[in-house]
């Protein structure tokens, strides 16, 4: 891989929780790259650790309960982690910026939206006052909101605004990589489109990469260059998004496609994945996914499954992809 | 927002009239006759007839009641001491600025401490200071004000002779009464600021001001502060209205002449006009200090700001 484009490094990070005596499992050697101006889609279900990955990327992860407990993650040829918290103060926000899952929640209540996003101008340029006022009016107008509307508190807003703000807020200083964590979830369809148009449009301008999670296939389709599906905590598969929903492997992968609802036969029912994902403070041994797996044999509760590369690009981290294909296909 | 508190002005007077009303008429069915109190043990049948005749005490209940109302509140005439025979608002005036630096500096003292506590406590939260912190906190809260008055006295007065036990004068006399009505609301501020910032140390804007990059302290000053600040806005209000209604223990204790102890000695002498003018009192402070309260909630709150004023006019 060329290093020159390479922005974005993540080596084996691992992450728990711990409340009492219990030890949550939440991130589990996750490992991948990102280039420049690319955007890397995180899919899977809720409690599979993908926030707990983007958290980390910016260091916001709230400590107790959350613990980093290994691994390097390296931007631009700088390693984050064990990073003096000065320093890091200065990548927070300026070249890392997160966009939230909720916007409801994610503003401060009592400050007006505009002098939240003078906060971080202020913070990471030499704006006077004044300066800052004007680039975060011309960021409101950027997102589609007048900017008259500057002084106005986050309760005036609708939430399809409310996420616009934070998007104008997570830009403004152009950041070299974005975090959007479920930026559309919390918003009904129409205005969903809306967002991620918006985001699209902003990044492009500035090539800024971007990590998007998500559990819509829908938004990845829409947006993404690359998906990593995450597992109990693990990446099982990664792959370009056209190889991805071309040829998914990994029998999870398979399953959450299957589940989705076809729109040309006459489907009665949905085809879930049977079962739920595994304790996360016990997690078993080897696949994680085995005890829901169709396709499950002896091998896959042995030993911790290597990722492989199954085809150029294409890893899946899966011990019985020959059995597979002749059942499934 | 003009409105609103005139409004409110309106409600207390409903308030005021209403407490005339009550306390009126809890002292005029209080058992025993002031006029024998006054008069003294010894004081002839004779002499306590003509002395109840004075005091307008021989008059029927709604007599001596639309008495009392039309002196109040037409002609805000407070009345005059039965036992003193000296004006009350007059009393009163002279009174109220020594509780008033005692209840003051007590709040400044335990708005600061109690503050910086609860915050100090807050941003350690499980670690030993906090314990520690939230341990004082808890022998201030149980402590009896009176008791720590006495403890003092025996302390810095008998033992030691640093301060003065009673009485009024220099700066000296104010100091022992000032800490001690000061501790029972240090402790509340301290446990109440606690609580509340770590009611919002995980909201999600909290979690974005530091994803910008603030620096940690912008981030409890600037964000969690105000934001935890409306519970602790209601108990500095409890506590501003304390500072007059609460004066009368420790006022005893340390025998200064301020507007509780002059109710407390007003009680024991049936001396009514007092103790009617000082339950009213009582009840205009008390009514402005939760007033005052609810307008710096919508200082702080522009939502609760938002529904107090009915046509919304954009600032900028």
């Amino acid at each position: 891989m060329n290093d020159e484009k390479k922005i974005l490094s993540v080596r084996d990070l691992e992450v728990v929780y711990t409340s009492g005596k219990k030890v949550v499992q939440a991130v589990n050697k996750v490992s991948f790259d990102m280039n420049k101006g690319e955007t890397l889609a995180l899919v899977g279900e809720t409690g599979a650790g993908k926030t707990t990955i983007a958290k980390s990327i910016l260091g916001i992860l709230p400590n107790p309960p959350a613990k980093l407990i290994g691994g390097e993650i390296w931007l631009e040829g700088e390693e984050l982690i064990s990073m003096p918290d000065a320093k890091k103060l200065k990548i927070k926000g300026e070249k890392i910026a997160m966009i939230f899952q909720d916007p409801m929640t994610a503003l401060n209540p009592l400050m007006t939206v505009g002098d939240q996003i003078t906060e971080g101008l202020l913070l990471h340029n030499d704006y006077t006052k004044e300066e800052a006022i004007e680039k975060a009016e011309e960021m409101l107008e950027l997102v589609g909101i007048p900017k008259a509307r500057y002084v106005e508190y986050p309760f005036e807003f609708s939430g399809g605004m409310k996420q616009r703000v934070v998007i104008a807020m997570a830009l403004a200083c152009n950041p070299i990589l974005l975090l959007a964590d479920e930026p559309t979830t919390a918003l009904d369809v129409t205005i969903q489109a809306q967002v991620l148009d918006l985001i699209k449009t902003l990044r492009v301008k500035h090539n800024t990469s971007m990590i998007l999670i998500t559990h819509d296939l829908g938004v990845v389709a829409e947006t993404s260059d690359n998906v990593a599906v995450v597992y109990a905590g693990k990446i099982i598969e990664y792959a370009t998004k056209k190889d991805l929903f071309l040829s998914p492997s990994h029998p999870y992968t398979i399953g959450l496609f299957n589940s989705l609802p076809s729109m040309t036969q006459g489907q009665k029912r949905l085809n879930p994945i049977i079962g739920s994902p595994p304790d996360p403070t016990c997690l078993p041994m080897g696949c994680s996914f085995a005890p829901r797996c169709p396709f499950v044999t002896e091998e896959c509760s042995k030993e911790e499954i290597p990722f492989a590369e199954i085809a150029e690009g294409h890893f899946c981290r899966c011990c019985n992809l020959k059995q597979e294909e002749k059942t499934c296909h | 927002m003009g409105r609103y508190i005139l409004k409110r002005l309106l409600w207390m007077m409903v308030i005021v009239f209403g407490t005339a009303l009550v306390i009126f008429t809890i002292l005029y069915f209080t058992p025993g006759d002031p006029a024998v109190v006054i008069a003294g043990g010894n004081a002839k049948a004779e002499d306590v007839a003509n002395l109840r005749h004075l005091l307008g005490l021989d008059k029927s209940y709604f007599g001596q009641l639309r008495e009392f109302m039309y002196n109040t509140f037409i002609k805000f005439d407070l009345g005059t001491s039965w036992v003193y025979d000296k004006p009350v608002l007059h009393e009163l005036v002279i009174r109220l600025p020594r509780t008033l630096i005692i209840g003051l500096s007590a709040m400044a003292l335990n708005l600061t401490l109690g503050l910086l506590m609860g915050i100090f406590a807050a941003t350690h939260e499980g670690k030993w200071y906090d314990s520690l912190t939230m341990g004082i906190a808890m022998i201030f809260i149980s402590c009896p004000d009176f008791w720590v008055a006495l403890i003092m006295i025996l302390l810095f007065s008998s033992q030691l002779g640093w301060l003065p036990s009673y009485g009024i004068g220099g700066p000296q006399y104010y100091i022992m009464p000032i800490i001690c009505s000061a501790l029972g609301g240090i402790a509340v501020n301290a446990r109440q600021t606690r609580a509340s910032i770590l009611g919002v140390f995980r909201e999600d804007y909290i979690t974005t001001a530091r994803a910008k990059g603030q620096k940690e302290g912008r981030v409890i000053y600037g964000h969690m502060l105000p934001n935890a600040l409306m519970p602790i806005i209601t108990s500095i209000g409890n506590g501003f209205a304390r500072v007059v209604a609460g004066s009368a223990v420790i006022e005893s204790v340390f025998s200064i002449p301020g507007v509780g102890l002059y109710l407390l000695t007003a009680i024991n002498s049936r001396d009514y006009p007092v103790v009617r003018a000082c339950v009213l009192f009582f009840a205009v402070f008390t009514a402005l200090s939760m007033l005052l309260v609810d307008l710096v909630y919508a200082f702080v709150d522009p939502r609760i700001k938002a529904q107090y004023s009915n046509a919304r006019r954009r600032m900028k």
